[in-house]
């Protein structure tokens, strides 16, 4: 139970840190585009 | 619990495939929900996607060499492993639904496993290491940037909703299909026939995202829970796993979907899909009791 607890607290110390980089947007850039090579046709 | 299931996994299906508008425009969806990653394997540039995959997000993160975007996507992977585990794969993964519907098909004989069982089982570990981080993180191009190897060359979810649904729908894009559509779809194609025999082989032999919260079964708070005093070792439970695990022995191994078969099948009641801690008497399956489960 406490290495999930801490497991938890890190992952979501990272997904604030991805926030505070900006993390969300560069996702978004990427999945809003359409990737060639990933439907095959690269 | 298999209707329940497999309602989730319709909506999650749903929810994460169900921008239908696009494909009558041909285009992406571009909307605030692609910048959250669902926990299940679905690609992102399939015109009905809504929000992005994990896994794709991850080599996309390392092939730039973004850091925001890895820690979000690393931060999201670490929560949904250590929170969920496998209960991802069962319940939510819109690719493992299609497995199981295409399994149920009454088409040729059905293997509890393939012939060479763990070296195919550690596949998965090798595509996460080599093809989603390693060569993203070290295989530069001109420019410096790395690029999705997992994606590009192995990915069925890429080939069955991006890839084929553009082929079919996008005229503009037919001249375009090259060697690496050929290739995709075979892959594509060998893995939908093998699944009319043996129960989910992506999930199974292939998966890099299920070999990441596989990591997490253990740590996940939801598990099996087994009753020692209750159980009669009559290996019906063991019969009646479609990953060919034996539950009374191996609950918490990193292969268990949690998809509660096997506690559905116990006569006994002595297996069950819980998220209680286990109270006297009744305990956690041990982690290294089945020596065959990778």
């Amino acid at each position: 139970m406490r290495r999930l607890a801490l497991l938890v607290v890190l992952a979501v110390c990272l997904i604030a840190l991805g926030l505070f980089l900006g993390g969300p947007y560069a996702v978004w850039q990427k999945a809003a585009r359409l990737c060639m090579e990933c439907i095959g046709l690269g | 619990m298999d209707k329940r299931r497999h309602l989730l996994q319709l909506c999650v299906a749903a929810f994460s495939n169900g921008y239908l508008y696009g494909l009558t425009q041909n285009r992406l969806f571009t909307g605030w929900s692609k910048r959250l990653c669902l926990p299940g394997l679905h690609c992102y540039s399939c015109p009905l996607a809504t929000t992005a995959c994990p896994l794709g997000s991850l080599q996309a993160s390392l092939a730039a060499r973004d850091l925001g975007s890895f820690f979000y996507v690393a931060g999201m992977l670490a929560l949904f492993g250590s929170v969920l585990g496998r209960f991802v794969c069962g319940w939510l993964c819109p690719f493992g639904l299609l497995q199981e519907l295409l399994h149920k098909i009454p088409f040729g004989p059905k293997l509890r496993r393939l012939p060479g069982e763990r070296a195919l089982r550690a596949t998965k570990f090798a595509f996460l290491g080599f093809l989603c981080v390693l060569l993203p993180l070290f295989a530069l191009d001109a420019f410096g940037f790395g690029k999705d190897w997992f994606c590009a060359y192995v990915c069925p979810a890429g080939t069955l909703e991006g890839g084929l649904l553009y082929a079919v729908w996008n005229e503009g894009l037919r001249p375009m299909l090259s060697w690496l559509f050929a290739w995709k779809l075979f892959l594509l194609v060998a893995l939908l026939l093998i699944c009319l025999v043996v129960y989910r082989p992506f999930c199974r032999y292939f998966c890099p995202l299920g070999a990441l919260y596989g990591m997490g079964n253990h740590l996940s708070p939801i598990r099996l829970r087994w009753d020692e005093r209750k159980c009669t070792h009559c290996g019906r439970c063991h019969v009646a796993c479609p990953m060919d695990l034996d539950p009374a022995r191996s609950g918490q191994m990193s292969l268990c979907i949690r998809c509660g078969k096997c506690a559905a099948a116990c006569p006994e009641g002595a297996l069950s899909l819980t998220t209680r801690r286990c109270s006297a008497g009744s305990k956690v399956p041990a982690q290294g009791a089945a020596s065959t489960d990778a």
